[in-house]
């Protein structure tokens, strides 16, 4: 199983790729603060999630998905 | 003698913009990242997120799309970014909003005009109602625009939709069907996601827009922003097959399937017109030998318009198979595993495009089967044509190095078509005016829009000439418009294909067209023709002073012809032609 710091480091890589910005480690992001964090930047950085992780995301994983912290702990629950 | 070229006919409009531009000169450093670049871009299966990590160091000509839409087509733009800057663009995206009707409420010139739909929101229509309804939108957005107007096909695999709007919109000049049918041969994954659908108005699943996104990209836009590849040149040694053939010997050479598959699709290009040749630097005798040891090479000797295996420079090769091809060496790719000497060539031979055969014969299949400049919306009898008539061309001047006379000319049994204002001729009418360079009189550069209305106008003529002689049929191969304004004739555009050139007709298949154009029989009372000195038009432009007998001193400008002389110059030449044919549309 995948380390939590490893899976934290590719999910705040995939949100910096979604939204073309880079984001420093610990920083803290969330949707609803970050207006580059728009609805088509959202299901974008959901699908890299999938790619990368090679995981099956639910419409309920996309609207809980709204903060690092939160993107972490989803991806690290579908790895089993 | 130069004069000034009155007004335009009043539904022309002149052409400009981004069309039929070749992707500026590359630098060696380009030619390299592209090769960086290519096993992302063309993976079987390219992820989103490294697509969307590539960020292009190279200068991109600016083009606009606007988007007519009824789904989230961001999902498919956003990734088809690195395939346009690859194809040297870079895309001002400009959404409308999301429109079932079609209503086309936004207006102002963009490059392109890209109508995609999500077909499933039409359920109450059947296939053969949802096209006749897109073809009265698609007229009404031609009307509007003389930008080259794309419009998505259905990716569901039962639909009979694909079928019947490309026979609908077939009338329709400069509309094109993106077919999304191609995505399904791509790849077996699921094309459509009802999550996606649910969650952001996006029906197709993430491998599906990734892939929609490279044809896009790499096909669909650069099919009608840039101009098009003529002839695929090739390297031997590990690009289409693995090993060295001065080291391995031919028995040595290792050919995988991917190999074939790569060779196979080479002459799936030939079939539709593109030349293949080979540019080696190998011993010829070797070369020769091989192909008759290795029956299993798909791409034979036969296969091959041209070829330069010798010791000398690659770029002194492409050059010596441009001149034998008749074609600019910017209308080449060429094909090689050495990306230091793709670099190297870049800097000498201006406009010519490069794909690096990198370790997996996979990625350069992938990457020749969506490399810019190479898709063709139709195919049509020319592309048949464009091989064999080659070949003729080598016999004729063999014929004619022995003296040019009339004699040749008579023995050539020549048979000339002049075809006026056809509308079945508008898509070739188009691609001459788009391709040509050596005979390009005006380098107008003509939209199909703007064919569309030279055909249908009553007082412009768009004449296309075919031609025909004991060696070879050449098909279409000029293109003349013309307007008349009171008793004189302007000549607004001359395109005659180098296949045609070289049998000392050009007088008659641009003279005689500008004659068929008067189908009542009678004649200009003066003939005024425009020009532009462009880079690569010289014999266009050296035939315009030949019928002057002045210098033309303009870059661009317009000279008067004396039609008497002109009508001479046809009777000199008539007698030693075969047969001149004329044809008219008559329901215009």
């Amino acid at each position: 199983m995948r380390e939590k710091v490893e899976v934290a480091a590719i999910v705040r890589q995939k949100l910096a790729t979604a939204l073309g910005r880079p984001i420093n480690e610990g920083e803290e992001l969330n949707q609803a603060d970050e207006p580059l964090w728009d609805s088509v930047k959202h299901l974008e950085f959901m699908l890299m999630l999938e790619e990368s992780f090679g995981i099956t995301l639910e419409p309920d994983d996309f609207a809980a998905m709204t903060d690092l912290q939160s993107c972490t702990d989803r991806v690290l629950a579908q790895l089993g | 003698m130069t004069s000034s070229l009155p007004d335009a006919a009043p539904n022309l409009v002149q052409p400009g913009g981004s069309s039929g531009v070749t992707p500026a000169t590359q630098s060696a450093d380009v030619v390299l990242m592209k090769a960086e670049w290519l096993p992302v871009l063309f993976a079987k299966a390219p992820t989103r997120a490294s697509l969307l990590e590539l960020r292009p160091s190279w200068p991109l000509q600016k083009v606009s799309v606007r988007v007519h839409r009824n789904l989230s087509c961001e999902f498919i733009s956003s990734v088809a970014a690195p395939y346009l800057a690859f194809a040297g663009f870079e895309v001002n995206w400009i959404y409308g909003g999301y429109d079932d009707s079609l209503a086309f409420a936004e207006s102002g010139n963009v490059d392109v005009e890209l109508v995609w739909l999500d077909y499933s929101r039409f359920p109450k229509l059947t296939s053969g109602e949802l096209v006749t309804w897109l073809t009265s939108r698609l007229a009404d957005l031609r009307s509007r625009t003389r930008s080259p107007i794309l419009i998505n096909g259905d990716i569901r695999e039962e639909s009979d939709l694909n079928r019947l709007l490309l026979e609908a919109i077939d009338p329709l000049p400069g509309v094109h069907v993106c077919n999304l049918a191609n995505i399904r041969e791509e790849t077996g994954e699921p094309l459509l996601d009802v999550r996606n659908q649910k969650v952001a108005g996006l029906p197709y699943s993430n491998i599906a827009s990734v892939l929609i996104a490279r044809q896009l990209g790499c096909r669909w836009l650069p099919g009608v922003l840039s101009a098009g590849i003529k002839a695929i040149v090739l390297d031997l040694d590990q690009t289409l097959y693995a090993g060295v053939l001065g080291e391995d010997g031919p028995l040595g050479l290792r050919l995988s399937d991917a190999h074939l598959q790569l060779q196979r699709t080479l002459l799936r290009y030939r079939d539709r017109g593109i030349f293949l040749a080979i540019c080696s630097r190998n011993e010829p005798e070797d070369v020769w030998a091989m192909f008759s040891q290795r029956p299993d090479m798909v791409l034979r000797p036969e296969h091959l318009s041209a070829h330069s295996i010798s010791w000398d420079s690659k770029a002194l090769g492409l050059q010596n198979i441009a001149g034998d091809l008749r074609i600019g060496v910017d209308s080449m790719l060429f094909v090689d595993d050495n990306a230091g000497e793709l670099a190297s060539i870049a800097t000498q031979l201006e406009g010519t495009r490069f794909l690096h055969a990198g370790p997996d014969p996979n990625v350069t299949r992938i990457a020749l089967r969506n490399f810019p400049g190479l898709h063709k919306w139709r195919d049509d009898k020319t592309d048949e044509l464009r091989i064999a008539d080659l070949a003729a061309t080598a016999k004729r001047l063999d014929a004619a190095s022995e003296g040019f006379s009339r004699d040749y000319l008579k023995s050539l049994h020549a048979t000339v078509g002049f075809r006026v204002s056809l509308k079945n001729d508008a898509h070739r009418l188009q691609e001459l005016s788009g391709k040509t360079n050596q005979f390009n009189l005006n380098l107008r550069r003509f939209q199909a829009s703007d064919v569309a209305r030279y055909i249908s106008s009553n007082e412009c003529r768009a004449v296309g000439v075919e031609l025909a002689d004991r060696l070879s049929d050449s098909g279409l191969i000029a293109a003349v418009f013309t307007r008349v304004v009171g008793d004189d004739c302007y000549v607004d555009e001359v395109c005659v294909s180098c296949r045609a050139l070289g049998r000392g007709l050009e007088d008659l298949l641009v003279l005689g067209a500008v004659r068929a154009g008067f189908a009542d029989g009678s004649t200009p009372a003066a003939l005024y023709v425009s020009y532009a000195v462009g880079p690569r038009n010289g014999p266009a432009l050296q035939w315009l002073r030949r019928l002057t007998g002045e210098p033309l001193n303009e870059e661009n400008g317009v000279v008067s012809l004396d039609w008497t002389r002109c009508s001479r110059l046809l009777e000199d030449i008539e007698p030693f032609v075969n047969e001149i044919k004329v044809q008219v549309e008559r329901d215009t």
